[in-house]
């Protein structure tokens, strides 16, 4: 595949089109001994070389109608289109074999055809072939079937070489280091060609020996003037970069301006510094379809057949890179993020150039992956408490990736609050009678509530089904109490601690009556009668026993 | 101009001592060509404008390829004039054509000369057939 490029290339430096390139007449020889093969291009009826200035006619060779664009002229350019066909089919049935293979061995390909037929370039938006290269895994292929959808419908002098179709999206070479002056002058013009325009040369020699033999010397020194403008090289008198300067990633259209002498056409040339061979433009436009360099150094020439080439004009343009940018628009809620509440980031991702897409990108660790932000919100469900961090970045579809956006905030913790509110009975608890204390809990966040309490010295907490405790019998010994409320995302108040004594209320008893009135009598019964209180009104019951 | 139907030249073909004006021809022996696509052999190879033939000369073991054209194409002289002395002027750089002369006076068919143009044979496969063996010996280009 490489020799086939090398073969494009060489033909269309040499100004040499075969006019019919298509299977049967590339032969591919064999050098046994060397292990290699050399190409040979067979069939020379239709072939276009420099000097060959004929008009075409009906039933001339037009080509073969499965490798050329559907309006196909006789000129220097009219392999273009074949070629970049031919390179298409090897370059897919090397890749693709496997898959083309039942085709293949149906007959259906290689058989008296490489790959592409003409239907495939009258409707490639229909053609299966080309749908299915468009969508190979190889990015070149990818682009070549792009290239041959678009370009069967153009005229053969736009049709892209080979060479410069392979190479548009990789960066170009990397142009050497010094920057010289452009060149100016005549002479300098001279030394720079390689080939001298030898067929203006003998032109201006056989007009000058026709014009000795005839005329005077007057007509002689007309002739060299003419011949001296006809050899005159062409000017090139503006060049225009759009958009000036470019953007990386971006098209490039350059226009140049030109003059030469009697208007004759133009051929504008350039090549990238540090190139050696220079490469055709389509007309007096320069498209170039990505630059990527950090700066764009091109060298332009004008030529015009029989003349002396223009001299080199070097350009160059220093390249701005789109970064995108990211802000932060707004936050909910705008004061910051609340530990446990929602929070909601928006940011804006933007591109200097408006039409390319952009999103915003981030993450919380500089170990963690950057993850897209959907639909230019960052939701963040429940903050942790403490400190978020979170990084933004943008990043544009050609992967340009703009400063790193990192932004702090503390996030509070906001807790409930615990209080008692009531203690039934209200001067304090009684040993054996009911407690309740009523408690008051208050959550700023409106979160629901639930209280706990322990003993204190106790370390499991319980919760409590409301909000009073009650105790249904005081002990009769003090007992200290922790409560606290615990908020429905786990954020616990401050325990309050309270101690209770209870109060020891004792029933009373009193001797109300004694039987006999003067008191024991030796043999007769004793009868004591008591009379007992309780002020909680208690049931009471009187117990006696003798002393000791 | 009224151009021979290729089966003319096949009727002289086998005479090259009489049919062709060139001295080099004219001692040579024509050969079938082996036609991949069509499963035998066959005189010619059949081109767009004409038919090639291959003739051996065996004394210097040299094959020729003969193009005898069967359709006109304009300005047939001036293209291979001219073709000859560009790709002449280029060989060293150029090498992917094969050497070729044109020769105005070239076969006789019914007592008329018809040009020819006498090139090089190069033993080769066509880039199909190439491509096929390339393949079932899976072995990509």
């Amino acid at each position: 595949m490489q020799s086939w490029v090398e073969l494009v290339e060489n033909l269309e430096r040499h100004k040499v089109a075969h006019g019919d390139l298509q299977h049967g007449n590339v032969l591919v020889v064999q050098d046994h001994s060397l292990q290699q093969f050399t190409l040979k291009l067979v069939d020379y009826d239709g072939m276009f070389v420099p000097r060959l200035r004929i008009s075409e006619q009906a039933g001339d060779p037009v080509g073969h109608e499965d490798y050329n664009p559907l309006h196909r002229r006789f000129g220097p350019t009219m392999d273009r289109f074949p070629a970049l066909v031919i390179y298409t089919a090897l370059r897919a049935l090397a890749f693709h074999a496997h898959e083309l293979k039942p085709q293949i061995e149906s007959g259906n390909l290689l058989d008296e055809r490489l790959l592409f037929r003409k239907s495939d370039f009258v409707d490639p938006d229909n053609s299966e072939l080309l749908r299915f290269l468009r969508r190979s895994r190889d990015a070149t292929l990818r682009k070549l079937a792009q290239a041959i959808a678009e370009d069967a419908r153009k005229d053969a002098d736009h049709v892209r070489p080979l060479r410069q179709l392979l190479a548009e999206p990789q960066v170009p070479p990397q142009p050497s280091q010094n920057l010289r002056e452009v060149p100016t002058g005549i002479f300098k013009a001279i030394l720079n060609t390689t080939l001298l325009p030898l067929s203006g040369v003998i032109w201006l020699l056989r007009v000058a020996l026709k014009l000795t033999r005839r005329l005077s010397v007057g007509a002689l020194l007309a002739g060299l003037v003419l011949g001296v403008l006809y050899v005159f090289p062409p000017i090139i008198t503006e060049i225009t970069c759009r958009p000036d300067p470019p953007w990386a990633g971006e098209p490039v259209t350059i226009r140049f301006a030109s003059w030469s002498t009697w208007n004759q056409p133009v051929e504008i040339q350039y090549r990238f510094v540090g190139e050696s061979s220079w490469r055709a433009t389509a007309g007096q436009v320069l498209y170039l379809p990505q630059v990527n360099d950090k700066e764009l150094r091109l060298e332009f020439r004008a030529v015009r057949p029989g003349a002396f080439p223009s001299w080199t004009h070097r350009r160059r343009w220093r390249i701005q890179v789109p970064s995108p940018f990211v802000e932060i628009v707004a936050t909910e809620p705008p004061s910051g993020p609340i530990a446990g509440e929602p929070f909601i980031i928006r940011v804006r991702a933007s591109s200097p150039l408006p039409h390319r897409r952009v999103k915003a990108q981030w993450r919380r660790y500089d170990f963690e992956p950057w993850q897209e932000v959907e639909g230019q919100e960052l939701r963040i469900p429940s903050a942790q408490p403490g400190q978020l961090v979170v990084q933004f970045r943008a990043q544009d579809e050609k992967g340009y990736l703009s400063n790193v956006v990192e932004r702090y905030w503390d996030v509070p913790l906001i807790l409930p609050t615990v209080a008692i509110a009531k203690v039934e009975p209200q001067g304090g608890p009684i040993a054996g009678e009911p407690f309740r204390v009523l408690l008051h809990a208050d959550s700023p966040l409106k979160r629901p509530v639930q209280f706990q309490w322990r003993y204190s010295g106790e370390f499991a907490w319980r919760d409590l089904a409301g909000a009073q405790w009650l105790l249904e019998e005081f002990p009769g010994k003090p007992i200290t109490v922790e409560f606290r409320a615990r908020d429905s995302l786990g954020y616990t108040s401050e325990a309050i601690t309270q101690s209770w004594e209870p109060r020891i209320i004792p029933p009373t008893a009193k001797l109300i009556r004694t039987r006999p009135e003067i008191g024991p009598v030796t043999g007769h019964p004793l009868e004591l009668a008591f009379a007992a209180h309780s002020p909680l009104g208690r049931a009471v019951f009187i117990e006696w026993r003798f002393r000791d | 101009m009224h151009w021979p139907l290729p089966t003319d030249y096949i009727s002289v073909i086998e005479q090259p001592s009489r049919c062709f004006y060139d001295a080099d021809l004219q001692s040579c022996e024509p050969e079938s060509i082996p036609q991949t696509s069509l499963g035998h052999n066959f005189w010619y190879a059949q081109g767009n404008f004409g038919l090639v033939f291959k003739l051996n000369h065996r004394a210097s073991q040299k094959s020729w390829a003969v193009k005898c054209f069967t359709r006109g194409i304009s300005q047939l002289r001036k293209r291979y004039k001219r073709l000859a002395v560009h790709l002449r002027r280029i060989r060293r750089t150029c090498p992917y054509f094969v050497e070729f002369e044109y020769l105005e006076k070239g076969i006789q068919v019914d007592n008329s000369w018809y040009p020819i143009v006498k090139m090089e044979w190069v033993q080769g496969q066509t880039l199909d057939e190439w491509v096929k063996e390339c393949l079932q010996s899976t072995d990509g280009p």
